[in-house]
């Protein structure tokens, strides 16, 4: 009889032990954490978390307090926030959540804008090139709506090929301090058979000639017949450069005779050079007083 | 220009049903298109051949421009003919 007592006491002992355990008010249950939803102009939304009391918001290090789910968090004067959100109940039974995720804002209407990049409207050998933005990151050069992105102040354009070409360049911004320039002014380009010369006669008795081509379709071939004055200027073949845009496989035959240089070249295989590529270079010495160079016929064979 | 001899042998399917065979044969000149130099081959140089007409180095005489299928003067696309026959460079 003893026995049975002392096996009922201990049961009630531990029986009793065991609920004080279940619910002990010492030990207060955590918030979830809120995540925050999304921004509608100034205002941040978050979710509700339940048993929650109020909300503390913390914008850029400085601490607000909502009853409620959302936030004007314009009281903070800044162009980039970074905002978080911490459920907090006045009641014992719960302790605080941890703060959310960051939720990173740049107000870029407060930033300042870049200048709007200047471009030079002569495309030589193919770049296209523009003046350098102060403080851009760098630049997104817009040809027929295709973005493509750069850090320099130029862009190849000889391997885009296209009937028509209407290229803009903005200058990109830190997204910190600046944010990014308005589109340049639009540079239409329609490519159409021609050539270009140019003459550099900054070294002394060199005169270096360029003559760069363009076409709106495939070339299979060209012939120049380029006249200068023999008696100030002399040339031989190895002073005249084919470029390395035309094929390996095609050939060519260069034929200097009375102050004419007569180039011809073909090929099977077709080459693209829509926008000014540098076809041929000729370097000139100089033996006479003055110089002239001109380009007297010329034929771009599209083999049509 | 090559002189080829040319033989034309004409046989019956049996000679034992028919009891002839006829043989002809010719020796003739024989061009091969595209050999603007002669060399009984065509290459890269017949090609340059052109070139330098086009340049006016020199005329092509009338069996030349016959070999390429010239008609008046020679032109890009007439090169663009004989690199087709070699397959390119």
């Amino acid at each position: 009889m003893r026995k049975i007592k002392l096996i009922t006491l201990l049961l009630v002992g531990l029986l009793a032990f065991g609920l004080t355990a279940c619910s002990d008010p010492s030990t207060p249950e955590k918030l979830d954490t809120p995540s925050i939803l999304n921004r509608n102009g100034n205002i941040i939304n978050w979710s509700t978390v339940e048993n929650a009391s109020k909300y503390l918001i913390d914008i850029n290090g400085e601490t607000f307090e909502s009853t409620t789910t959302s936030f004007d968090f314009s009281v903070v004067e800044a162009s980039v926030y970074t905002i978080k959100v911490k459920a907090v109940s006045n009641s014992k039974l719960f302790e605080d959540s941890d703060f959310s995720s960051p939720f990173n804002y740049v107000d870029v209407s407060a930033l300042v804008q870049l200048a709007v990049p200047v471009i030079n409207s002569s495309i030589e050998q193919g770049i296209l090139r523009w003046e350098k933005v102060l403080n851009a990151t760098g630049y997104h050069v817009s040809i027929n709506d295709v973005i493509y992105e750069t850090n320099e102040t130029s862009y190849d354009l000889s391997n885009i090929i296209l009937d028509n070409y209407q290229i803009k360049v903005k200058a990109i911004g830190d997204a910190v301090t600046y944010r990014d320039s308005e589109y340049s002014e639009l540079l239409e380009l329609s490519p159409s058979n021609m050539y270009i010369l140019s003459i550099d006669d900054s070294v002394t008795d060199i005169i270096t000639t360029n003559i760069s081509v363009s076409s709106d379709k495939a070339i299979y071939g060209f012939t120049f017949d380029i006249s200068y004055e023999s008696v100030n200027l002399t040339i031989t073949e190895e002073d005249i450069n084919i470029e390395s845009i035309i094929p390996e496989d095609w050939i060519y035959d260069i034929y200097i005779k009375d102050g004419h240089i007569l180039v011809s070249m073909t090929g099977l295989e077709p080459i693209q050079l829509r926008l000014n590529q540098l076809l041929l270079t000729l370097e000139f010495q100089l033996v006479g007083p003055t110089y002239s160079i001109k380009v007297e016929s010329y034929f771009i064979d599209n083999n049509l | 220009m090559l002189v080829k001899k040319i033989e034309v042998r004409v046989t019956a399917v049996s000679t034992a049903e028919t009891g002839f065979e006829r043989i002809t044969i010719t020796e003739d000149n024989v061009m091969l298109f595209g050999d603007l130099n002669g060399d009984f081959v065509v290459t890269k140089d017949d090609a340059i051949m052109i070139l330098q007409a086009i340049n006016g180095r020199f005329e092509l005489t009338e069996q030349q421009k016959l070999l390429v299928g010239i008609v008046d003067k020679p032109t890009l696309a007439d090169v663009r003919t004989i690199l087709a026959l070699i397959g390119g460079n």
